[in-house]
């Protein structure tokens, strides 16, 4: 037992280190093109750190969000080196998605470290093939934001859902990006000219063309500012041969068509463009796509359009999806009431400690006795850990949850053992064979436990696995490591009879 | 001396102590019935349930205040304002609402409490999908016990002490609803969690008393039943303690629901294991 204990601290790899790490890096932002990439699914403690910026030691996220501020940055962390060039230094507009560097390798789940939780209904029933079509499309979609750890899941059950978990605050951006179902269609003079489904590539490269236009910005006329946004696209042969045909008897108005291109997104008309008049006739694959957002102030539009562009990019790149998704349930937790949740645990954790260890003293008024149930006890949560450390799975307050009962069980089951071995009335004679006894009786209390967890699996649209999944492996844990090492405490301390 | 009288009334009136535990569970099927024909529920469901919005800010509000300015601003929802706790202070304010558009309500709610929506904690549940997910737990439940019924038939390889720890915990299960619901309060998804977790411990107690019974032949049926109880009621003691514990210092209302829905459910079980279960198994095995 004391190999798998060292193991697992090894695995959890606690740490005193203060700092920044980077969780997420958004597309075609200064960030991403200076070359940051973050790897998907990385361990916690594995996350790239950042080290300074422009010289500057980074401790601590205040650090890191005043040094962020100029359009020239030199970010050094501990993978490399990187020049930035930022060239409108607002909050969140370098693109990285930062957070305290994790203290150890064990995930919290989003209720813990903060996030979004959107639970999707589709409209109707998805055939199988059609289920991993939507999740890699939720996938992509989702991808805009960057993030090393996007969680999208497929809950059956009566009701079939799709569970995103993400580690971003924009609840809203989200929702907005998953609940349009993204049919896109450009129409001349109401005839299809390209759909969704006909744009091949689209690029995000300001070099070619995407961003925003921001020598168009300027005041509209109920008072806002409006930005317009644009990207170039690739079209297919065919689609851009039936932009052809539709353009040739098209006449010219000054310089362009007599007839706009009209682009609607899930039947709504979201932009109307003029096309040149070079254009008639001509089948371009390679064209823009662009629209116009707008904002209280100059920056705020130029920010709207920003996240507009992103989303139409988003919407675009993922495709149409097999069926429309409904949100029926979206939470937003703050990291604040994690952290602050995540103390109290441990407190709480100690206060039961203690009180363990007092009434197991009291009763037995044996500290060989109450001290190998501590130390079990202990080793329990800490196998624990290193296992969610290993195997990556995220703890949530549901997780918590299923810890107080293995605790719970534990010391159930150490009394258990600890009297079959006193006792005097039990079948067995020797001391082994009432340890045979005691892990007979808890044996059928471990299965009894363990299928009662086993619906949670699928009911409640999974979200309660996190509970069942602690519960059953902290049981499998405690039954064949952690109480067995218990037995052998006990009988190595108290005396033979 | 009177841990011994009472120990002998304990064995030799088990006969009529067995009603004990009868009565309660018929009081607590009777509870839920009038709850059921009353509401048309079986249990009070909070919002994550039933469908609506809860949300917590972390500053230390005037509860009233906030309700009534919520009120104002949606006189035909029902609010509930709750403190949050952090080791015996306020630290923030919980908002359970019926209310289902989350961004009307994140506005006033972002108002009232000068937090913003970005940072605030929100959880929004469509009222369809609660009731979904309520009867998907349900289910869930009735799956966990004939599953239970089976590992524990398989272990003795007799029907009697089978149908006898399920029919206890299946009482338990009863008893703590009753009060649950005697006591107003609303379950949260994690609450019908506890119920199954619920059912992995009070069934422990239930299994060392049968396995005593069926096994220590060589001992009269008093000593057994004595020598589990010692054990038992320990088992259940120290648990109850650590919950108690637990309620007092956690700061997080999921978590104390949890924790007092298992403690409820343990004082159900010392009554339907000793009581109930024991006198059934003593006049099978006499």
């Amino acid at each position: 037992m004391l190999i798998m204990l060292i193991a697992a601290i090894l695995l959890i790899n606690p740490t005193l280190d203060e700092g920044v790490s980077i969780k997420g890096v958004v597309q075609n932002s200064p960030a991403e093109q200076a070359g940051f990439t973050v790897e998907q699914h990385a361990s916690p403690r594995n996350l790239e750190k950042i080290e300074s910026i422009n010289g500057q030691e980074i401790n601590s996220l205040l650090d890191y969000y005043v040094a962020v501020n100029t359009s020239q940055l030199f970010i050094e962390t501990n993978k490399g080196s990187y020049a930035v060039a930022n060239a409108t230094p607002t909050n969140g507009s370098l693109g990285l998605e930062v957070e305290t560097t994790p203290r150890s390798n064990i995930r919290t789940g989003i209720e813990l470290s903060g996030g979004v939780r959107i639970l999707l209904e589709p409209e109707r029933e998805l055939e199988s093939s059609e289920i991993n079509t939507m999740r890699s499309a939720i996938e992509k979609r989702l991808n805009v934001f960057g993030l090393a750890d996007i969680s999208v899941r497929y809950a059956s059950g009566s009701t079939d859902y799709f569970v995103v978990e993400m580690a971003t605050n924009s609840l809203s951006q989200v929702e907005d990006l998953l609940s349009k179902q993204g049919q896109f269609e450009a129409k001349i003079t109401n005839q299809t000219a390209y759909t969704g489904d006909d744009i091949l590539e689209i690029s995000k490269d300001p070099l070619s063309g995407a961003g925003v236009v921001t020598e168009s910005c300027g005041p509209t006329q109920d008072g806002f500012y409006g930005c317009q946004y644009q990207f170039p696209v690739t079209l297919s042969g065919p689609a851009a041969r039936n932009m052809a045909d539709l353009t040739r008897n098209l006449t010219v108005i000054s310089g362009s068509l007599s007839a706009p291109l009209q682009l609607f997104l899930d039947g709504v008309l979201v932009n109307e463009l003029s096309v040149a008049a070079s254009l008639k006739g001509r089948a371009v694959q390679d064209i823009q796509i662009s629209g116009f957002a707008t904002g209280t102030s100059r920056a705020d539009a130029i920010n709207n359009a920003k996240a507009e562009m992103v989303e139409f990019m988003g919407l675009l790149e993922s495709g149409n999806l097999p069926a429309k998704l409904e949100i029926v349930k979206a939470d937003r937790l703050s990291p604040k009431l994690g952290a602050s949740f995540i103390d109290n645990a441990l407190w709480t954790s100690l206060a039961c400690l203690i009180f363990v260890g007092v009434i197991m003293y009291v009763r037995y008024r044996s500290f060989a006795i109450a001290i190998p149930a501590i130390i079990t006890v202990i080793a329990e949560v800490i196998l624990l850990l290193g296992f969610a450390a290993l195997s990556g799975w995220n703890l949530d307050v549901a997780s918590i949850a299923g810890f107080i009962i293995i605790l719970g069980t534990g010391l159930d089951h150490l009394i258990i053992i600890t009297d079959e071995t006193r006792s005097k009335t039990s079948t067995a004679s020797s001391l082994k064979g009432k340890l045979k006894q005691a892990f007979r009786v808890i044996m059928t209390a471990f299965f009894t436990t363990v299928v009662a967890m086993i619906p949670l699996y699928s009911a409640g649209a999974g979200l309660l696995q996190g509970f069942a999944t602690t519960t059953i492996i902290g049981l499998i844990i405690a039954i064949f490591i952690t109480r067995p090492a218990f037995g052998a405490m006990l009988e190595w301390l108290l005396p033979q009879k | 001396m009177v841990l011994k009288n009472l120990v002998d009334f304990y064995h030799k009136k088990h006969k009529q102590l067995i009603y004990i535990p009868i009565l309660i569970l018929l009081f607590a099927i009777l509870g839920i019935a009038i709850s059921y024909f009353t509401t048309g529920e079986v249990i009070h469901k909070g919002v994550s349930l039933s469908g609506g919005i809860v949300a917590t800010a972390d500053v230390p509000l005037d509860i009233e205040s906030v309700e009534q300015q919520l009120l104002a601003e949606f006189p035909d929802a029902e609010f509930t304002v709750s403190i949050l706790q952090n080791g015996g202070e306020q630290a923030g304010v919980i908002v359970e609402t019926n209310i289902q558009d989350r961004r009307a309500f994140e506005t006033v709610f972002s108002q009232i409490t000068g937090v913003p929506p970005d940072e605030m904690t929100i959880e929004q549940t469509d009222s369809a999908f609660g009731a979904d997910f309520f009867s998907s737990l349900i289910r869930g439940v009735i799956v966990a016990f004939i599953l239970m019924g089976a590992v524990v038939y398989f272990t003795f390889r007799k029907w009697t002490p089978a149908l006898t720890v399920v029919l206890c915990v299946f009482a338990d299960l009863v008893v703590t609803l009753g009060v649950v619901s005697l006591l107003g309060i609303k379950l949260s998804s994690a609450g019908i969690a506890a119920f199954l977790m619920m059912i992995g411990y009070s069934v422990d107690t239930n299994i060392l008393l049968s396995w005593r019974m069926v096994k220590q032949i060589k001992e009269p049926i008093d000593v057994r039943i004595a020598g589990a109880a010692k054990t038992g009621l320990l088992m259940t003691a120290t648990t109850m303690g650590a919950l108690i514990v637990g309620i007092i210092f956690t700061n997080s209302p999921v978590i104390a629901q949890i924790l007092s829905i298992l403690l409820i459910g343990l004082v159900a079980d010392v009554i339907n294991t000793w009581l109930l279960n024991a006198s059934i198994l003593r006049r099978v095995v006499e």
